[in-house]
Parts: C-alpha cells; structure tokens; sequence
C-alpha cells in the first residue's frame, strides 16, 4: 500500500535524538531488537524513556510509531477499523498494525493507562508467534522481521489498578530507567538548552531537594523534563527565580503548605 | 459571659460586677479584682471591649489562667494592636492545650520583653507545616520539629522557639526559621556531633569553654557549607558572616572554615588558636552552643541502629541462605559510593554482592551519617547464633519501633486537631481516636430487614443494576469502533431507493465505570436508643445490599466519643472487606454507646477516603441530632462548639474533594441544621420509620 508506505516513512527520524546513556542500555536494545525480544521500560515520569526510544529508533534506522495509552482507547484504536467511503467500506490499518507491517518500532506510552482488554491484544505479537490477529479482517498478520514492540510505564503508580499483569510483563525484557546522576543530569540540561553550568547545578540541585519530598506529600519530585522546562525559560531571559516557580513548583503541586515549602527550598538556591 | 452586644462597662462598679462574674471561680474571699478594676480603669471602652471578649474565653479554659490574664493583658494594649493581641493570646492558649497552666502562664508572663515589636513576628505554629517539609527536602535522617525556647538539634529533633522576629519583616522572619531549621539540620548532617566529641574537648584546662569554641567554629563551617549548597540562602546569611565583622584571632579562622571544605578536624585544630577569646557575637539564626542533648540522642542512635541493621541483615539473608550463614568477615565489605543525595549502597558479604532491602539502605544510611563508614564489626556474625542473637537481646523490642517515630502515628490511635470557633483557630492534636473493633452479634439483622422490606428490596434493586458500571454499545455514531451492521444495510437500501442516507454509520463501545468510594459513618451515640437504632440498622443493611449491587466499594464505621481523649470508630467494614456474615454480624451488633464528638470522626473519616483511589468519594453520615460530648472544659463540646467544629470537619472535607453528605433524624428539625450542614447537603428526616425506605433511594439519586 503505497499511501501507507509513505505515511510510515514520515516516521523515520533522521536527525539524532539528544541522549545521554546512564549505562549499557542502547547495547541491551540492540540486542532486544536484534532477537526479536519486546523491550520494557519502566521509571518515573520526565526521565528519558520516550526520549530514548526516539533515540533508539535513529540508530536502527526504524520508523518510530509512538501511542500515547488512555483508558478509552479500545483494540480497534490500535488494530484498526473499516471506514465508510461513498457507500464502500474500505480497512484502515491502526497504528500498531502499520507498524507490524512495515517494520517499524511501535512504542505504547504509559501502557498501563490502556484497559486489559486492549492490552491482551499484544500478548501474540509479544512471543515467538510475532503475529497480530485482526478479528474484523479474519487474518492473521505475521510481523515484519524489523518490527519492535517497546512498552513503558511507571511502576511509581501505587493505585492497584494500574499494575501491569504477570502474563504481560513476563513477555519483556525489562530495562529500569531513573532520573540521571547529578553531574549527568546538569549535563543533560547544559546540552538540551545551552544553560551555563553553574545554573544547570543549581537546578538539579533544587530538583534533588523536591525528589526528597517524594512520598512525603509529594507523589513525584521534579522530572528531567521539568528541570529542562525551567532551563529553557532561564535561557530565553526569565529570572530564574521565577522561572522555577513556574515550571517546577507549581506544576508540581496545589497543596498551599507543599507550595510554600517548595518556594522556600527555592528560595534557598536561586 | 460577655455579649458582642454589651455595652463595654463604663464605671468601676459595673467593671468590678463583670470582672467578679467571669472570673469567680479564681476568687476568695482573700483575693478579689479590686486591683483588676484599677488596671481596667485606665483603659478606653474599645479596649475593655476586647479584653471582655477574650476573658471568658480564657477563663473558660482554666479560672487561674483568666484571672492572671485579666491582670497582665492589659499592659500589652501599649504595644499591640487587635490582630497582634489575638495571636499572643493563641500561643498562650495553645501553651495551656499542650503543655498545662505552668506553661501557659510562662508564656504570658515571658513575652512581656518582645511586645513592642511584634508586627512583623512569626509563629512557629504558623509555619511548622512548611518546615516539615523544607527539612525532609534537605535530605537525609527524618527531623521532627517541636516548640521550645532555645534553638538546639538533638539531630532527630530540632527544637525551634516558639516565634521569630527579624526587622520587623514577616517575609523576613518566615525567611530566618527556613535559615535557622538549614542550619540545625546542617550541624547534624555534616559531622559537628561525635561520640569521641568530649574526649577531645578534654585536653583543655576549660572543657565547657573548649566546647564552646568548637560549636561556635563549627556553626560557621556549617553555615559556609550551605552558603556553597544553597546559594540564595548564602546571600540571607551573608550579613552575618562578614569576616570584619569578628575579632582576631576569629576572624582569620572563621573565614579559613566557612571558605573550604573543610571537616570536623578542621575546626578541631583551629580550637587551640580561639580558645580563651571572648566569643563573637552569633547570628540569629544559631542554636545554643551545648551538644550534650545531641550526644546522647547519637549514642541511643547508634546502639539501637546496630541492633537493628544486625536484625535486618540476619533476617535477609536467613531468607536467602535458609541452611547455612556462616559469613565470613575478611571478604565482606559495605561500598557507599557517597555520602551526598543518590547515594548508591553495595554490600558483599562472603564475596556476593547482595541486594540491600529498603528498611536495611534506610539504617544503613543513617549509620553511615553518623560514623563515617559502616564498622567492619556491624558485619561480623555473633557466634552460632548469627546476626540474629544479639539483636535480640536487651533492647530487641526498641529496635523493632519506628526509626522515626516522631514522624509516625502516636502508637495508640489518631491524634486529630479540633476547630475552636471563639478562638477562630484549631487546638491541636486535641482528640485521641482509636480505631476498634464491633464483636459480631448474632441477631439476625440482616435477614430480618430482607424480609420485612422485600417488595421494595425487589423494586430497588431492578433501579440499582441499571446504574451498575459496565461496558455499552452506543448506536448510529459518526464514528466509532465498527460499523453498525444494520443500521448500515438500512442506510444502503436508503441510498439505493434513492434516499437520503443516514451518515451515522458506526458504532461505539463504552466503558460506564462508576469508580465510587462511599464511607459511611453511623450515630452510636446514646441518644439513638431504640426505635432509631433498630432504623439505623435496618437502613445500613438496605445501603450496604444496595452497594453490593451497585458494586461501589464502601465502607462502614461506627463512632461513639466520651471526652476528647475517648473518641472511639467502630470498624464494622473495611473497604477492602467483601460484605460477608462476618461483616452482618457486626451490623447487627451496632448499638448505642456513649455521646457524639462529629469533628474528629469527620476527620477521620476524611483521612480514610482520602487514600481512595476513586473518582467520586462520598461521605455519609447517618446521625440522630446535634453533636455534643461530655466534657470538663467550660460549654464543652456542645451547642455552639460543636456546631462549628462539625461544620469546619465538613469544609476540611471538601477542601479535599470529598462529597459530604448528612442524614439526619431529627423530629424537631432544629434551626441549627443549615449552620451545621452548611457547606453540606443533607436531608432531614422526622419520622425514624422512614429511614429504611429512603436511604437506598438517596443513595441512588446521589451517584447517578
């Protein structure tokens, strides 16, 4: 299918993603990939797992298809559902049958937003089978050999609810991520947004203080991605002062005696 | 009691008749308001208002107390206005709720000097929430924060005075209790406390002195510290720490330590040069210089912390090595990367790298805080025994409590605060609630009401599975999750016959969850007696079938208060619990008890649906009329004080997104019931016989 096709080719990314490798983690996704093995990525919001991903996907040459998992997406969001055009019905393929298809890496986001009964529909593309049943077409699609499953989700989420099942999970392997060292993470901010160094440590360091809080009235402690948020807004000319109230403090709660805590901790460093 | 109405007493009879009346019960024959009365005299009519507003209040609290108040407060009308005046008279009374009449008359006698320039001063009560958390940011050990006159660390707790005032500036003084906490937890985080401390000290012909000039050497090392660390607090402290503002020889060596990185030792070998020279003058924000209460905290730390680090890694490895646990020391070895936040822990023991469960990193952490490095000895194996022996000798069950206890739940129960409406502020920690357990009655309750109530049991529960949760096709959508089969072969014969076509073709799945959690609080008061109890459970048992229908997960809990100290919540289901015999049984045993303090239960209440994980929370309260309580303290918990309480508990309880919602039997439908309920809904009931009927029926109305 040649419009396909060229939709899939729009998700090849050709510029290199910026990331920064805590340890053996794009030799352990070779090596997933090249087996055939769909790779887990856990860890807490903001760390780099998306981002590794679509660094990953530049290395190996794959398309990139990324779904981001609510609970009202349904089997047919993801398989894909037949269209009525001119009184015919013509089949769409869902995003992650294109990427079977094609050979693309298909990323689900926060997999664990998905209900059960949608997430089952992975379970046979997740084994040796590497095939996709789709019910409405009566066929079974047998996946492209380049094809790669990556799930993510954040086992930070204490709800009971949102727990991944043991037949799932036991279909991965597992790759944990957390928020990078200090001296890496500064890095990582001087990198993605030309900050000085000195308030790169700054920031990280404010961000160490509020992760301190997590489990003490706060669910998670400033991400990467915040600290990279509040960067950008210090280097386009916000004090930042003001730019970590912005992009940090107040993103990270509503409670007022949190707010005021989190403003002090800022208080003490900017 | 004086009336917002009265007029303000103009002569010297009618202040001494006021006087008399409210503060009678402090009064002899040999000690009576005449002196009082001259003090009053010379105030004007607005201040006399004031002060008569506040006396009953305080003496209500304690005769003794409004006597002493009536004598002293009036002097402070020099140098406070209304607002200054109404938080000096908090601190005294939440002094009196905490700590008794001695500490409380302290308070008010004590607080003379500070009077003049209490604009800008800040209460510690005002800010204890924020510094909790500005402390468990800074990282490491678990600090509690208590109230007392002098600023000192033990290093598990630091003790902050009671109000802080900087130039007259409460964004300033807030910024001083935030330096002053930094700094305490600074002297505990970075080495100034030592168990071989006082040995040092000892080669000093004055080792109280000696001691003296090491804290003062040390509380500037640690400030330089955290002026490199935190910088915007560095530029708070900087006016203090200006080297020209000190004397020589302090000035060179205060402004050799605060510039480097330097240790305890440094400050060791800098002690001879300062020792014998006048101490410089400390900045507001250092403690006193006495590490005694620190030392024995630490040395209480370290032995319990042994035992229990021995316990943890006895019990782990006895899970791995079920058989054998001979270990031998030369090859086993604790690697702390870093002392600094991120620290990463890898113990080998036997040459093997072990994975350190969370309790045995949080210990051994705290150790490595306090020592330095973990000891070689914490590893070694005692005997045949192993680790286990000696951590279970003397002292076993004190290395069991919580590291951090302070943090913790008090032991026995719940401490909740309550709201006092004349002070227009909380009492805190002021009711005791323990959560109990309801034993199992065997009157067939449950069956009975089944019986009784079938036909609309029956009609019930055909309206209920209507609302159940579940997944549903919605027809002829726009779009959707496949085409609609029929709908599409009409619309394509439509089209054919040449008509115009309907283009709704699809339909769509969804997914109905009613992720509801409904805690329900039941009236065991007294009062509900008969016929009202029989209703009261007759009612629960419809609701409960009604949730079981509906599956919304719920729960139930009784509550029955005598004096704040006894405020007890019957556990009769949990949420986790299914609705079983076991659960009916206890239904069934609901019977009343003693009276009905609302407040704390609101409270608890609240607290326990707030860990609910649902969309909709909801709070029903099922109760027989005004709250009100036996107390010792003047009007108790009753009329007034306990409509505001409830009411309070009730806004608390929205704050927090939960749904109140009241139901109340009550035949004379009091006035009172909109001042209470206010910031509720509720409904009211006259005849208890309806209870039975309606319940399930609001129920359902409420959450559909």
């Amino acid at each position: 299918m040649p419009h396909n096709a060229i939709e899939v080719e729009a998700n090849l990314i050709r510029e290199q993603p910026y990331f920064a490798s805590q340890g053996s983690e794009i030799d352990l996704f070779t090596a997933a990939f090249h087996n055939h093995i769909p790779v887990l990525l856990k860890g807490p919001t903001g760390c780099g797992k998306t981002r590794f991903v679509e660094h990953m996907a530049w290395r190996l040459q794959r398309p990139l298809i990324t779904v981001s998992c609510h609970e009202d997406m349904t089997t047919s969001d993801l398989v894909g559902r037949f269209l009525a055009v001119g009184g015919e019905t013509i089949w769409q393929d869902g995003p992650l049958t294109r990427a079977v298809r094609h050979g693309c890496i298909c990323y689900l986001d926060e997999i664990v937003e998905a209900r059960k009964d949608t997430i089952v529909v992975i379970h046979p593309l997740a084994d040796n089978r590497r095939v996709l049943p789709i019910d409405k077409l009566g066929m079974l699609l047998k996946a492209a050999p380049e094809f790669c499953l990556v799930i993510s989700y954040n086992p930070g989420y204490q709800s009971v609810l949102k727990d991944l099942k043991q037949s799932t999970r036991q279909r991965f392997v597992a790759m944990e991520f957390d928020y990078p060292p200090a001296s890496l993470e500064a890095e990582i901010l001087h990198s993605e947004t030309g900050i000085d160094r000195t308030m790169a440590d700054l920031l990280v360091r404010f961000g160490h203080l509020t992760r301190n809080l997590k489990g003490n009235g706060l669910e998670e402690g400033a991400s990467t991605r915040l600290l990279v948020h509040a960067a950008r807004l210090i280097q386009s000319g916000t004090a930042p002062a003001l730019a970590s109230e912005a992009a940090i403090t107040r993103v990270l709660t509503d409670d007022a005696e949190m707010l005021s805590a989190i403003q002090a901790l800022s208080e003490t460093i900017f | 009691m004086n009336r917002p109405h009265d007029p303000p007493p103009d002569t010297l009879e009618e202040i001494e008749e006021r006087l008399e009346t409210i503060l009678e019960a402090a009064l002899s024959s040999r000690r009576t308001v005449t002196g009082i009365v001259q003090i009053w005299a010379q105030r004007t009519p607005e201040q006399r208002r004031l002060l008569l507003h506040w006396l009953p209040i305080l003496a209500g609290l304690n005769p003794e107390l409004g006597f002493q108040c009536a004598r002293i407060v009036p002097a402070w009308l020099d140098g406070l206005d209304h607002e200054a005046l109404t938080r000096r008279l908090q601190e005294v009374m939440d002094r009196y709720d905490q700590s008794g009449l001695q500490a409380a008359l302290e308070a008010l006698r004590g607080d003379g000097g500070s009077m003049r320039n209490d604009a800008g001063s800040v209460r510690l009560t005002e800010v204890m929430g924020v510094l909790t958390h500005f402390v468990t940011a800074l990282g490491g050990r678990r600090l509690g924060i208590v109230e007392g006159a002098i600023p000192l660390t033990t290093t598990e707790t630091l003790i902050l005075p009671p109000s802080l005032s900087l130039r007259g500036d409460p964004h300033a003084s807030v910024k001083l209790y935030d330096c002053l906490t930094a700094h305490l937890w600074a002297l505990g985080r970075f080495g100034t406390y030592f168990m071989e401390l006082p040995e040092r000290l000892s080669i000093h012909p004055d080792p109280e002195a000696a001691s003296r000039c090491y804290l003062t050497l040390e509380a500037y090392r640690v400030d330089g510290i955290l002026a490199r660390r935190l910088p915007g607090l560095g530029r708070f402290m900087a006016p203090w720490l200006d080297p020209d503002r000190f004397d020589p020889p302090w000035n060179t060596h205060l402004a050799a330590l605060m510039a480097e990185e330097g240790s305890v030792e440094e400050s060791l070998n800098r002690l001879a040069a300062v020792y014998g020279s006048p101490l410089p003058e400390p900045p507001p924000f250092h403690g006193a210089l006495d590490f005694k209460p620190a030392l024995s905290t630490l040395q209480q730390r370290l032995e319990r912390e042994k035992r229990l680090f021995r316990k943890i890694l006895g019990t782990t490895l006895a899970q791995m090595k079920p058989i054998q646990m001979a270990v031998d020391p030369r090859e086993s070895t604790l690697e702390a990367a870093t002392l600094d936040d991120g620290m990463t822990l890898e113990l080998r023991l036997d040459g093997q790298p072990l994975i350190l469960p969370d309790d045995l990193q949080t210990v051994t952490r705290s150790i490595i805080q306090d020592l330095g490095q973990l000891p070689p000895e914490y590893l070694q194996a005692a005997g045949p025994g192993g680790y286990l022996a000696d951590a279970t000798g003397n002292g076993a069950a004190e290395a069991d409590a919580p590291l951090t206890s302070h943090a913790d739940l008090p032991e026995d129960g719940f401490l909740y605060p309550e709201w006092d409406h004349q002070r227009q502020g909380y009492r805190r920690d002021w009711c005791r609630l323990r959560e109990r357990t309801l034993d199992r009655s065997d009157d067939p309750v449950v069956a009975r009401t089944l019986e009784k109530h079938r036909g609309l049991w029956q009609q019930l529960r055909r309206k209920l599975e209507w609302l159940r949760g579940g997944d549903r096709w919605l027809r002829r959508q726009e779009q959707g999750d496949e085409v609609d089969m029929d709908v599409w072969l009409d619309s394509w014969m439509e089209e054919r016959m040449g008509q115009e076509s309907d283009p709704r073709l699809f339909r769509q799945r969804r997914h109905d969850e009613r992720n509801i959690a409904t805690l329900i609080l039941v009236d065991m008061s007294g009062s509900t007696k008969g016929w009202v109890n029989e209703a009261i459970r007759e009612s629960l048992v419809l609701l409960c079938k009604a949730l079981e229908v509906l599956q919304d997960r719920f729960a139930v809990y009784g509550f029955s208060s005598m004096t704040r100290k006894h405020c007890d919540c019957y556990v009769i289901k949990r949420f986790e619990q299914p609705l079983n015999p076991e659960v009916e049984g206890r239904i069934a045993a609901i019977a009343p008890k003693d009276y009905t303090r609302m407040g704390v239960f609101l409270r608890h209440a609240t607290h326990l649906l707030n860990q609910q994980p649902a969309r909709i929370r909801l709070l029903i309260t099922i109760s027989d009329g005004k709250p009100e309580d036996y107390d010792s303290f003047q009007d108790g918990y009753r009329g007034i004080y306990g409509l505001k309480d409830t009411r309070q508990a009730l806004i608390e309880a929205k704050h927090l997104g939960i749904h109140p919602f009241c139901i109340t039997i009550d035949r004379e439908a009091g006035d009172y019931l909109p001042q209470l309920y206010g910031p509720a809904r509720y409904v009211v009931l006259d005849d208890v016989r309806l209870l039975p009927l309606k319940i399930t029926d609001i129920y359902r109305r409420l959450t559909s």
